[in-house]
């Protein structure tokens, strides 16, 4: 690759860059970069530039950015060919040296060239693009394992453009749901640590396909995981039971939240509904806890009892229904069974996936089967991007 | 031909109403109450086959054989209460038979339970430990009232534990490593008697020995262990100190864990309900190497200050058991932190009391004991529950 235009001090001033704390990034003013989500971003205030410098008119000037273009250019026609690993260090280490020394200015004259050559891919044929959305997704990935914040938020806002542009120009619902796919996975990264920018592109993932689950489970997952509003969780489980009314997760999800909002006898019928659905996956027997657990607080420990007996012949031995019921029985004075329960438990295997951590995390069933429809649509798309490029190759760039 | 067949299907039934189980219950008797373990024998005859016998216990089904002899023990609990024992059997082709009796309840016109309390208790001066008292230097004081001394012991009381040692994933490397060989000390340093089982817990149990006195038996297996997923800290002291109900003499668990609980079913108030029970001392290592004590944080479980409240309930938990809490800021003090248990549960009193004012009510008694000496800080047991 050529990289002649690029000085070493830019280089050198990548450490500090990365170095930056992601918390002052997440201050929500106009300058604030991950104001790019609802369009609200706006550059801090030009200021001269430092002596050591080049302004952007002396770098186009010199056609650097030319060549930089047409090495992006190259890199695509490499996707499907090379490893992938590589190509992805090749991209993101020419993102890196494009917009070191002026992160905030140079980011979006790097987003408009990188553009510029999808849009010219799309005029071929606008499926060309998926491959290409899919390489900015994982560039976000890349660069979030190497701290580059400001790449990071440049990968976000690539995806979000090329996602838009494949909408405009592939039209039909299928584009949509598959611009909502790349988009969801997206906003399922950005739940590690980014969750209100999460929340955002998952209204955006609504906003193409409204029968997308990722989105209506993520979304009630992030105000469940920050502690409420349980209000604002039952919206959006609701939205998403309006869409999949026998959905498993989300009616545990709806009568867990119920009960937070107590509305007790509501959150019984759900748990009780989904207890008698065959099966012991971790919804059954999560819901068999749950409503153990409250048969246990309105003091009816017998009822709960007879629940989780039934369950635990249903579930073998689970650890959790184990211990819960040894202390029932323990409540109860039944101190031989309550011992023979906790016996049981201190033998019991442990489960792939611990119901209630399963709970507590992302809802990622969805979402890995998402990904992974993506991935196979891109590759099957790989093809057809190295044709439109092959006839329209720009000059030989060495990797 | 038909006829026949109908002659036939209409003889079967009556074959079925012919066949006889006999059951009968040799023990227990009707004329004594049942307490505790009772063992129930019941003798049956049949000219069939016998499929299963089960036993029922106050209409509870408590255990099922296939074949002679019928014996089960149980437990009955011990309240002073009428117990109805039922046996029944069945055979081919549908065919059972059952006895019951019922054991009385002791009549008399007061009862009083009442329970020797025992107290470990451990003294220091300028956290030095003071291992020269004498029975008559303490006074212990059942809900302000002074009780007097029926049983004393210093020093080697054996002693059963569970090390509960923190496995998930945030103890990679070397802070699990360092809790093994923690856990190795300890029981390196045990005296015959004594017993320890070792439980490694994340959200779930990932591995738990058999009570034993032997090192290898407890470490052995634990080559190629990962630490893995969330952690519930409730649970797991719970379930050991459950699992300590059926030991003798007295009883320890060690909590070894670098964080809070995340995913327990039980809430920290069952378990302190379960504390409050037991006689168990709670020991917590709580491994913080980054000052975390104090970070707020939510689950889908619980907000931020339902977790706090957890927390705090924990260590309410631990000093009520008259146990402590160490904090260790870093993986070196891990290992000397366990065998500072061991020499302090060496260096302890025990002593023993009857109360006298007990009323079964599941009231909460403060207990307080104090040494009639200058300088002295006293650890034991908060109290006990009245019932």
């Amino acid at each position: 690759m050529r990289r002649t235009w690029a000085r070493p001090l830019l280089v050198s001033l990548l450490p500090a860059l990365a170095a930056l704390p992601l918390a002052a990034q997440e201050s929500r003013t106009s300058s604030d970069p991950w104001a790019i989500l609802d369009g609200t971003y706006r550059p801090p205030p030009e200021a001269p530039p430092p002596p050591w410098v080049r302004t952007q008119e002396l770098i186009e000037a010199s056609g650097e950015w030319k060549a930089l273009g047409e090495t992006y250019r190259q890199s695509l026609e490499r996707l499907g060919k090379d490893d992938r690993g590589a190509l992805l260090k090749v991209v993101a280490d020419l993102e890196v040296v494009a917009i070191a020394d002026q992160p905030e200015r140079r980011m979006p004259r790097l987003a408009e060239l990188q553009l510029d050559v999808a849009r010219e891919l799309a005029r071929h044929d606008p499926e060309i693009l998926v491959p290409v959305f899919q390489l900015h997704h994982d560039l976000y990935l890349q660069h979030r394992s190497s701290r580059q914040w400001y790449l990071l938020l440049h990968s976000v806002s690539m995806v979000r453009e090329l996602a838009a542009l494949y909408v405009k120009e592939a039209a039909g619902t299928g584009a949509k749901m598959n611009a909502a796919r790349i988009l969801a996975s997206l906003a399922g990264h950005l739940q590690a640590g980014q969750q209100p920018a999460s929340v955002k592109l998952f209204e955006e993932v609504l906003a193409l396909d409204p029968s997308n689950e990722s989105a209506y489970l993520g979304i009630a997952a992030h105000y469940e995981k920050r502690g409420g509003p349980a209000e604002q969780v039952v919206v959006w489980l609701k939205r998403l039971l309006e869409v999949y009314p026998e959905h498993r997760e989300g009616r545990l999800r709806l009568a867990v939240n119920k009960l937070r909002l107590g509305k007790a006898d509501e959150a019984a019928a759900l748990f009780a509904a989904l207890l008698e659905e065959p099966g012991s996956d971790w919804v059954y027997r999560l819901a068999a806890q749950e409503a153990a657990r409250l048969h246990a607080r309105r003091g009816r420990i017998e009822k709960a009892i007879a629940l989780l007996e039934k369950a635990l012949e249903r579930a073998g031995g689970d650890q959790k229904l184990c211990i819960q019921l040894a202390f029932l029985y323990d409540r109860n004075r039944q101190s031989f069974d309550a011992h023979r329960l906790a016996e049981l438990a201190r033998g019991g295997e442990p489960a792939a996936e611990a119901p209630r951590g399963r709970y507590n995390g992302w809802p990622h069933e969805a979402l890995d089967h998402d990904r992974e429809e993506l991935r196979r649509l891109a590759e099957s798309r790989v093809q057809l991007l190295a044709r439109v490029l092959g006839r329209a190759a720009g000059p030989e760039v060495n990797p | 031909m038909s006829a026949l067949v109908a002659l036939l299907l209409l003889a079967m039934p009556q074959t079925n109403l012919e066949a006889k189980i006999e059951v009968a219950i040799l023990q227990p008797s009707t004329l004594q109450a049942a307490f505790g373990d009772v063992d129930v024998e019941a003798q049956v005859h049949a000219d069939r086959k016998i499929l299963e016998v089960e036993l029922f216990v106050d209409d509870r089904s408590r255990g099922l054989l296939d074949g002679p002899p019928y014996r089960w023990r149980v437990d009955v609990g011990q309240e002073n209460v009428e117990h109805r024992f039922r046996v029944e059997a069945r055979g081919e082709l549908g065919t059972t038979g059952t006895s019951t009796i019922v054991t009385p309840r002791i009549r008399v016109d007061e009862e009083v339970n009442v329970q020797l309390q025992q107290l470990y208790v451990t003294v220091t001066r300028s956290d030095s430990r003071v291992l020269d008292l004498s029975e008559h230097d303490f006074r212990v004081f059942d809900n302000g009232r002074r009780e007097p001394l029926v049983t004393f012991a210093r020093g080697d009381v054996p002693l059963t534990a569970v090390l509960l040692v923190d496995s998930s994933v945030s103890m990679k490397g070397e802070r699990l490593a360092s809790g093994l060989r923690g856990a190795e000390a300890f029981v390196a340093s045990m005296k015959p008697l004594d017993e320890a089982m070792l439980l490694l817990f994340s959200d779930q149990i990932l591995h738990a020995t058999a009570f034993t006195q032997q090192t290898d038996a407890l470490l052995e297996p634990l080559a190629g262990l990962e630490a893995d997923g969330n952690t519930a800290i409730n649970d797991h002291v719970y379930l050991a100190l459950k699992l300590l109900d059926a030991r003798q003499g007295r009883r320890v668990v060690v909590l070894f864990t670098d964080g809070a609980d995340l995913h327990s079913v039980l809430g920290m108030e069952e378990v302190l309900w379960k504390a409050r029970r037991s006689q168990a001392l709670i020991y917590w290592l709580r491994l913080d190497e980054g000052g975390s004590r104090y970070t707020s944080f939510a689950t889908a479980w619980r907000d931020a200050p339902a977790n706090r409240a957890e927390l705090e309930m924990l260590e309410e938990s631990v000093i009520q058991s008259g146990g402590r809490i160490a904090t260790l800021t870093s993986v070196n003090a891990i290992e000397p932190a366990f065998r500072e248990i061991l020499l302090e549960l060496r260096e302890q009193y025990v002593l023993g009391f009857y109360p006298s004012s007990v009323r079964n009510d599941g009231s909460w008694h403060h207990v307080n004991v104090r040494v009639e000496r200058a300088g002295m800080k006293v650890r034991a047991r908060g109290g006990y529950v009245d019932f």
